[in-house]
């Protein structure tokens, strides 16, 4: 379980874990696709690939997005928010918004 | 010659101020919408036992307007919930003033024969396995009869017994498909109005039966999910264990209801988890034994109460979530029950929750109780069965009291901040290694 090594690389680690998940070719699944929709994804499989993501990428993502969280480029834009200034050459910076409650 | 069948799917909440709830509680409609997405098995099979030379044509009707046309057809069959029987009603008259004749069936017009009947040319009350082909034939003779005994036992097998025309189902908007395991339950709870009411004795299907269908089922629909129609599909952990290894290698995922005592077998739990079960949904009732008294007739649920909170713990940490489902307004209740529903839920870690108002459906030993008892608000409320709607005078509450105290419980439940946490704790479950069993998850998904 590492962060990233590279900003720009989450999207293709998204896909990367998905895949394994799905064990699919997912290389013509957009960032923008609805999961739920184009994979037959149920919401507790929704559920399941956060947590596998969470697990892979030792991130936690806020307990307030999980229900809305949908499209890689969503997923990829919590993770960024989440990681913060943990993830080398990002400028985001660490996020300013922890919901209550969260393991900082 | 071409007949319709028409199932009414849809119900909606009459209560206002529960009806404007479902609108801000977003969890408090997602098992509704679930519900109403699931499509008729009961007309499926009626569609499979019609002689191959006839045209079926299978429909779903949300709302029936009267400006809508009506759809032509020789012969017309409608089956629905009590909660729309109504509309039914409403429907087979104006197919009849048009000179199209109507066959009502299904578990209301079962229990409710005679109030059906006004409505129908021909009833058919049990299953519709050994009365629907004769019914047919009669039909095509010119002696269509006015009422028909399907069968209470014997349905899954030879000659009675069909693969239901999942075919039908092609181009639904919807991936969830229902397939049926078994009818009945032993249990016989007073208020159930579920397919006990139609058997004489539990009813099992022979495994391999019930594995084809779902074979079959599977190629209707992209990524179809499956809800086992059942009242209590794991009675038998002897039939279930063969179902579940049947089952695994199939690659599906599917939901159904089932009673708490499959948490006392390991094995099962395995298989049920490397089998693609996502969810099982258990009539726990009530957090407290004494609120169990009398629910069911050999007090079966009143014993198990005390191991409630052990058996959610040990079936969700094999990652097969429990929609645990609680009943308001037993006898037993008192204002205490609200919070203590809460506190059940919270303690539990339920991934989800179903929260109904004791509902005293036609033909139950239930609405006869209470019937007998005096305490039935009104004696016909059929399009208030929704399960929300309360349409009796509880024992220990008033009316008001269980009405503005169930509000206040689905505010309670179902509001962002505790959907959130009930999927955070499936999450970490998750984590911690529930659902490895599944050999897909690798994955997990």
């Amino acid at each position: 379980m590492k962060p990233p090594t590279n900003p720009a690389n989450i999207e293709a680690e998204l896909r990367a874990i998905l895949a394994e998940g799905c064990r699919r070719d997912l290389s013509q699944i957009g960032d923008d696709a609805d999961l739920v929709r184009e994979l037959g994804l149920d919401s507790l499989a929704m559920l399941r690939l956060l947590a596998e993501v969470e697990m892979r990428l030792d991130v936690r993502f806020p307990d307030s997005e999980l229900s809305r969280l949908r499209t890689l480029r969503q997923f990829a834009a919590a993770i960024r928010s989440e990681a913060g200034d943990r993830l080398p050459g990002d400028s985001s910076g660490p996020s300013t918004a922890l919901p209550e409650g969260r393991t900082p | 010659m071409r007949i319709g069948l028409i199932a009414m799917s849809g119900v909606r909440v009459r209560t206002r101020e529960l009806a404007e709830l479902g609108v801000t509680l977003p969890g408090f409609v997602n098992r509704g919408r679930v519900i109403a997405s699931l499509p008729s098995l009961g007309l499926l099979t009626v569609a499979a036992l019609t002689p191959p030379d006839v045209e079926v044509v299978y429909r779903e009707i949300q709302d029936v307007r009267p400006e809508d046309a009506l759809e032509r057809f020789d012969l017309v069959a409608i089956s629905s919930f009590t909660a729309q029987i109504d509309e039914a009603y409403a429907l087979a008259d104006r197919y009849r003033a048009a000179g199209v004749p109507v066959v009502l069936g299904g578990l209301h017009v079962t229990l409710m024969p005679e109030e059906a009947a006004e409505h129908a040319d021909s009833i058919v009350v049990n299953g519709a396995e050994g009365a629907w082909p004769r019914l047919v034939e009669d039909f095509r003779k010119g002696c269509l009869k006015p009422r028909y005994e399907g069968l209470r036992a014997g349905v899954f097998r030879a000659p009675d017994y069909v693969v239901p025309r999942f075919d039908l189902l092609r181009g639904r908007p919807y991936n969830r498909i229902t397939v049926q395991t078994s009818r009945g339950c032993p249990l016989h709870c007073e208020f159930c109005a579920a397919s006990l009411r139609i058997t004489s004795s539990f009813q099992q299907k022979p495994v391999e039966l019930a594995l084809e269908e779902i074979r079959v089922a599977r190629g209707v629909t992209e990524h179809p999910f499956f809800e086992l129609a059942d009242d209590n599909t794991f009675l038998n952990k002897t039939w279930g264990k063969e179902f579940l290894r049947g089952l695994a290698p199939m690659g599906v995922s599917w939901f159904t209801e089932t009673d708490i005592s499959v948490a006392d077998d390991d094995e099962l739990l395995r298989l049920l988890a490397a089998s693609g079960c996502r969810q099982i949904l258990v009539g726990l009732e009530s957090p407290t034994a004494d609120g169990l008294t009398g629910i069911d007739p050999g007090d079966w649920k009143r014993r198990r109460c005390d191991q409630y909170l052990r058996a959610i713990e040990k079936i969700q940490s094999h990652g097969v979530t429990v929609n645990g489902c609680f009943i308001l307004g037993l006898d037993s209740q008192t204002p205490d029950i609200f919070p203590q529903v809460r506190d059940f839920i919270r303690k539990s870690g339920l991934i989800e929750a179903q929260v109904t108002v004791l509902t005293p459906f036609p033909g139950t030993p239930l609405y006869a109780r209470l019937a007998r008892e005096g305490r039935l608000l009104q004696p016909r409320f059929w399009d208030r069965c929704t399960l929300f709607d309360v349409n009796f005078r509880p024992k220990n509450l008033s009316v008001e009291e269980l009405e503005s105290g169930m509000r206040w419980l689905f505010g309670e439940l179902y509001n962002d901040a505790e959907y959130a946490r009930r999927q955070r704790h499936y999450m970490e479950l998750v984590k911690a290694g529930a659902g490895r069993e599944d050999p897909r998850c690798g994955s997990r998904l």
